[in-house]
């Protein structure tokens, strides 16, 4: 696997991953806008989502479909993203996944009917334990951070959005120096870039600015939420507050660290597992954003509170006496591990690239990073995981 | 691909492919799927993923995946079509010498379980039975599978497919673990084997490795086509406090399984179909619907999460374009 760079004529930010032998392409064209957008109706870079497929005289789905390719979309905090994924006629793919995002078609009737199905796409989220238990824990830690808002708002704020209030997202975030596009797959390199040079025709612009939030302290430290399912579902989050560190450092020092207390080999995992304190839907991860970031572990519980505690106390205990060389090399390879079979898969690939353009993240550079991580580094990361940090929130019949 | 057939039954699956930063070993234990053995193989499988005398909890074996072969393992318990899976896998990254030992130690659990007296270490088949019960449990808070599981009871009661997966509830506290440990010896030698490798490996070091294992595979039929009567369309409707209804819709068909595909994929197998631009697209009546295939019996299954006042109108929209494939139909003849 090899990662190229380039940057447009029109600014976007062009990446190829190489993946020799792969039958299929993926090409993810995204823009720096996502939910946790300060300045507009919460669920605006959503909605826009939706209605970017719409065009005046063609219909996206059908062209994608005519030339063996599937298409969507997603949105996430940061980034609003478009892909398509196909085995062959990789080029006119291309160029219609590079048109249709510039040529919008608004009219104040296709907004108001997109509202139904926004509707209907809340309401599932309002019915999945995972989603909710996910979200109340974001506002725990956060007041004015955006990053609290559901993705795509609530019924309110979307009964609220209309076309002029999209078309001024557009304008403001759609443009060359806020986009990027990720090809990922067995490509010729070259070619590839100069087909992209000449369909990109997304205009020049200005780059988004971050806002920084002062979100001091914690907000609500435990969030519960009733809800009729068979057992409690938790997430344990340790809010970010050194943004100092590289988001290099605190994605992978951070996932390093997790994966020492109550990673699979881990002493702690073992014993929550067999006393019945977690399920083995048990998961951790470090959530990296510009302005907002966190250590989060989540699972299955009924006694999620007795479980953030042994977590607690087991930092303390690593705070105190240090940190077993052998477990900590055995970390370190099973992320390395993790790390390198992720690459095999295209979607992962490119979506974690698409991520890593608008924060400044190497995708080539993770694995050197776990490698030159020293004890010192986990050791000061510790301080992420104490109890004036951390918020937790279950959903669940209480 | 190659496929191989060891002396004592076992068949193995070699897919070599060097464009992998990894690769993939799985030993699969393959059995009819029965509402007898369903909830004791769900819990086996489990128990034997804790611990193996080699490497005796769940950190140890963690620990010895990442020592031996650089990756992970996993042991889980399968529904497929109407058979029933434990499968044993194991992920390496590339160096030649991880595969042979990932499987290695796959055979280590699969051959040296944990046992104490007459049965399995009994914390660990406790653990697993609490485990198995909330997994069965749970099928519950996912609505749209629960919908689907209800549709697919219904539907096959005659038939393994409508058996559920993770067995049940009442048989869970039935199990013991010597009794455990007698259905484990019953049917380690009595299911079909099957041993795959995906990935950069040494083919004829696979299979010595593969044979070294000394599993015993029993040949079975893998053709278990059922016959099925044609029926009224049933409806089951259950009431629950929640925000969005889950419509799950079986159809059954008799056709060739390409056709099949096909057809499915302009019926609703995706953002260009006629469910989708129908019922989503046009009228606004729901953020997702689709329909798939079950390879093993070709019924075709739709869902779609939606809010219950729409049902029927639903309802008459999937009716309306399945009559329409019936004129495609006659139209050919």
């Amino acid at each position: 696997m090899k990662i190229y760079f380039k940057q447009l004529q029109n600014g976007t930010k062009c990446y190829i991953i190489y993946k020799g032998g792969y039958k299929t392409v993926q090409a993810v064209f995204s823009v720096n806008f996502g939910s946790a957008e300060p300045n507009c109706i919460p669920g605006s870079a959503h909605f826009l989502e939706h209605k970017v497929f719409e065009q005046k005289d063609k219909n996206v789905m059908k062209e994608f479909s005519e030339n063996s390719a599937e298409v969507n979309a997603y949105t996430n905090f940061g980034t609003t993203a478009y892909y398509f994924t196909c085995d062959r006629n990789f080029e006119e793919n291309l160029k219609l996944l590079l048109d249709f995002t510039t040529n919008p078609y608004l009219t104040d009737e296709n907004v108001e009917k997109e509202k139904g199905i926004i509707e209907e796409e809340i309401k599932m989220y309002e019915d999945d334990p995972w989603w909710q238990v996910y979200f109340n824990l974001l506002r725990g830690p956060y007041v004015k951070n955006p990053v609290r808002n559901n993705i795509a708002g609530t019924r309110q704020d979307i009964r609220k959005i209309n076309k002029d209030a999209l078309e001024e997202c557009y304008g403001k975030y759609y443009c060359g120096e806020n986009s990027a596009l990720v090809i990922c797959g067995d490509v010729d390199i070259d070619k590839t870039f100069s087909l992209a040079d000449s369909f990109v025709s997304l205009k020049k612009g200005e780059k988004r600015k971050e806002t920084f939030f002062e979100d001091e302290g914690i907000n609500k430290s435990l969030y519960m939420v009733k809800m009729d399912i068979s057992k409690p579902n938790f997430n344990l989050g340790f809010k970010e507050n050194n943004f100092e560190l590289s988001s290099e450092d605190r994605l992978c020092e951070t996932r390093l660290l997790l994966d020492v207390i109550c990673g699979k080999s881990s002493e702690l995992y073992e014993k929550l597992y067999l006393r019945g304190l977690i399920d083995k839907d048990f998961s951790m991860e470090y959530l990296l954003g510009n302005n907002f970031g966190g250590a989060i572990i989540s699972g299955v519980s009924e006694r999620a509170e007795a479980a953030a505690d042994e977590i607690l106390r087991y930092a303390e205990r690593l705070k105190n006496r240090g940190i077993d060389e052998n477990l900590l090399e055995n970390s370190r390879k099973r992320l390395i591990s993790a790390h390198l079979r992720g690459q095999n898969c295209l979607n992962g690939l490119a979506a974690a690239q698409t991520d890593y353009a608008f924060k400044g993240l190497k995708l080539t550079e993770i694995c050197e990073r776990y490698k030159t991580i020293t004890k010192d580094d986990i050791i000061n990361r510790l301080d992420i995981i104490n109890g004036d940090n951390l918020c937790l929130s279950i959903v669940g019949s209480l | 691909m190659e496929i191989a057939e060891l002396g004592n039954g076992v068949r193995v699956f070699m897919y070599k492919e060097d464009k992998f930063n990894s690769c993939g070993v799985a030993v699969l234990l393959r059995r009819r799927l029965t509402r007898d053995e369903v909830t004791a193989n769900a819990l086996l499988v489990n128990v034997m993923g804790l611990g193996c005398r080699k490497y005796r909890s769940p950190a140890e074996l963690n620990r010895a995946a990442s020592h031996l072969f650089g990756g992970c393992f996993g042991c889980v318990n399968m529904k497929k079509g109407n058979w029933q899976l434990s499968e044993f896998y194991a992920e390496t990254v590339n160096e030649g010498v991880n595969v042979k030992n990932a499987l290695k130690f796959l055979g280590d659990i699969i051959l040296k379980p944990l046992t104490e007296g007459e049965g399995f270490k009994t914390e660990y088949v406790e653990r697993e039975k609490q485990a198995l019960k909330s997994i069965i449990y749970s099928v519950k808070d996912n609505k749209k599978d629960y919908a689907k599981r209800k549709l697919e009871e219904k539907m096959f009661i005659d038939e393994g497919y409508g058996i559920y997966g993770d067995g049940y509830i009442e048989d869970v506290d039935k199990i013991t673990s010597e009794g455990l440990y007698r259905h484990y010896t019953d049917i380690i030698g009595t299911s079909a084997v099957d041993i795959i490798a995906v990935g950069n490996f040494d083919k004829n070091e696979f299979l010595t490795a593969a044979e070294g294992l000394n599993l015993k595979g029993q040949r079975t039929e893998t053709n278990n086509k059922k016959e099925f009567k044609k029926k009224d369309t049933s409806y089951i409707t259950e009431k629950m406090d929640i925000t969005q209804g889950k419509l799950c819709m079986g159809i059954r068909t008799e056709t060739d399984y390409y056709a099949l595909l096909t057809a499915n994929e302009i019926f609703g197998g995706g953002a260009n179909s006629r469910l989708f631009m129908k019922v989503r697209e046009e009228e606004s009546l729901c953020y997702y619907i689709s329909s798939n295939v079950v390879r093993c019996n070709g019924t075709v299954i739709v869902q779609s999460g939606i809010s219950s006042e729409n049902v029927r109108r639903i309802n008459d929209i999937i009716s309306e374009e399945l009559k329409n494939f019936e004129n495609v139909t006659e139209k050919r003849n």
